[in-house]
């Protein structure tokens, strides 16, 4: 069953068309890659889905539903949830309240409901949960400030797990990790999909998404340019063609 | 006697006006310049209500309802504008009301409401009410800050967008934080217009709403015991030293500036600093 659909999205910023006519599914249970070089839109594209962005042209269907008109905190608690590629902690609470904020999402469509309900120690406690999964666990009660962009990156995907969402989007998740701490993640979101999340995965690192990932969407440009099986994805001349402008050099682009 | 009951109500009161505006400035980050305009409504609707011959301890409440329907309309209209806009927003609330006032015949127009009458059981009655109002509403700013409205204001107060990526519903929350804190000032204002006894369109200026601000601000946004006791000194200062109420504006103009440049986190900050510092 298709869970997202993107339709025919088209996004300007001025003179600049940063996505155009892109068709995008994600099926229950997938596990898409999604690549591209820079300047493909591919974060414009992530944005358009969370409702950051309202596109000019185009449809966003999310589990059935028209969501384009919807704004972006009714798009999360309708099951989406999007680790972002430039991380935003809330700076002044501790990493554990970052991610129990999420865990209790919940409860934030009813102002009165949180109003009378005091208790965050379950949502602590699941917090904690996830912060051990992602290897934060040490520094559960730090202050965002005061760490590494590696921990802030896997704080953001804690956080977007925590929304218990349908869809989990991921931009970049292992930017900024070094090579088995990326490794370690790019397994961690292998064993999610395993257990039935519905993941579609923006990465640089082409070495861990095509190792993970069974389906691969390239985009190039703003327009999508292929899509399909990894192993036939990986081989084409065409993704070699957008990476390297033509040249026939193999290896992994930045 | 009289003088201390006169210093502690004027000290109640204020710090009942300016932990209401600490819910919205100081749990939910929202900077309102336009605060005083609230106190107003709750202070117009009470004098006019007791005036009338239904005792204060009655007319609080309609003065909280009319004040926070007018923070709702107030916050419907420019909740949703980004950031900094509300701060714009609401100077304009505070210029508008006092224009307004001032050509409504029924609210005294330029010269105010006089001849407002004393509470039951005189000014000791009336202190009496106003630490019943204020012990009322801290208990209901530290539940606030305790439950998952809190949280989410929290959060709103630290990074809208990323609120946003959580799944809370922004404006609508800024809304609430709004609402509590303007029908709060409308208690307050209602408490000031039988405690001076006078009332005109003047004491609800722009002036006043950077003087509450600046309790806040000095106290330490989002401190409900260091507004508490910035509020309660500051309130005082100008009846026991004339230059300070002559020179009010200055003062308060440097203490805000001075506490942004140097403490930004304000008596609570500078407090919790310091016990750090002692351990």
């Amino acid at each position: 069953m298709t869970l997202l659909e993107v339709d025919n999205v088209t996004m300007r910023f001025g003179g600049v068309t940063a996505v155009e006519g892109v068709s995008l599914a994600v099926g229950e249970g997938a596990l898409l890659g999604f690549i591209g070089p820079n300047g493909a839109g591919k974060t414009t594209l992530m944005r358009i889905v969370t409702g950051v962005l309202r596109p000019q042209q185009g449809r966003v269907i999310f589990r059935g539903e028209d969501v384009t008109g919807w704004p972006v905190d009714r798009r999360i608690r309708a099951g989406l949830a999007l680790a972002q590629q430039i991380v935003r902690p809330l700076r002044s609470l501790s990493l554990t309240d970052n991610v129990a904020l999420a865990v209790g999402a919940h409860r934030m469509a009813s102002p009165w409901a949180t109003l009378t309900h005091t208790d965050r120690a379950p949502e602590r406690a699941r917090a904690r949960e996830l912060l051990d999964l992602v290897g934060l666990g040490a520094v559960a009660e730090a202050l965002p400030g005061a760490l590494p962009l590696g921990f802030l990156k896997r704080l953001e995907v804690a956080r977007a797990l925590a929304l218990e969402p349908k869809l989990l989007l991921l931009d970049e998740p292992l930017a900024g990790l070094n090579q088995p701490e990326a490794r370690a993640m790019a397994d961690l979101i292998a064993a999610l999909a395993r257990n039935g999340r519905s993941v579609l995965l923006i990465e640089h690192n082409i070495r861990e998404v095509a190792r993970i990932c069974p389906e691969l969407y390239v985009q190039d440009n703003g327009r999508p340019l292929l899509r399909g099986p990894t192993p036939a994805v990986m081989a084409s001349p065409e993704l070699r063609r957008a990476y390297l402008g033509g040249s026939d050099a193999g290896g992994e682009a930045a | 006697m009289a003088y201390e009951i006169t210093l502690l109500t004027t000290m109640a009161i204020a710090i009942l006006f300016a932990l209401s505006l600490n819910v919205i400035t100081g749990f939910c980050g929202q900077v309102s310049l336009g605060h005083a305009a609230f106190y107003g409504v709750g202070a117009y609707t009470a004098a006019m209500l007791t005036k009338a011959g239904v005792p204060l301890s009655v007319a609080l409440l309609p003065a909280a309802v009319i004040a926070g329907a007018a923070g709702f309309a107030v916050g419907m209209a420019s909740l949703r504008v980004r950031h900094d806009f509300l701060a714009i927003t609401t100077m304009g609330v505070s210029f508008l009301f006092v224009g307004i006032v001032r050509k409504q015949e029924v609210l005294g127009g330029e010269v105010g409401i006089a001849g407002i009458p004393e509470v039951v059981f005189g000014r000791p009655g009336l202190l009496a009410l106003a630490l019943i109002c204020l012990v009322f509403f801290v208990a209901l700013t530290l539940h606030i800050r305790r439950s998952w409205m809190g949280f989410a204001f929290e959060s709103v107060a630290d990074d809208e967008d990323t609120a946003r990526i959580l799944g809370i519903d922004v404006p609508r929350f800024k809304l609430w934080a709004f609402v509590i804190g303007t029908a709060g000032a409308g208690v307050a204002g209602a408490l000031y217009a039988h405690h001076i006894r006078f009332i005109g369109p003047d004491s609800f200026g722009f002036v006043e709403s950077v003087t509450v601000l600046a309790m806040v601000i000095v106290g330490g946004i989002g401190s409900v015991w260091g507004v508490a006791l910035a509020a309660g000194f500051l309130s005082v200062m100008p009846l026991w030293f004339q230059f300070v109420d002559d020179y009010k504006l200055l003062l308060y103009g440097g203490l805000l500036f001075a506490t942004m440049r140097f403490v930004p986190g304000g008596v609570a900050g500078l407090a919790k600093r310091l016990a750090a510092r002692a351990r």
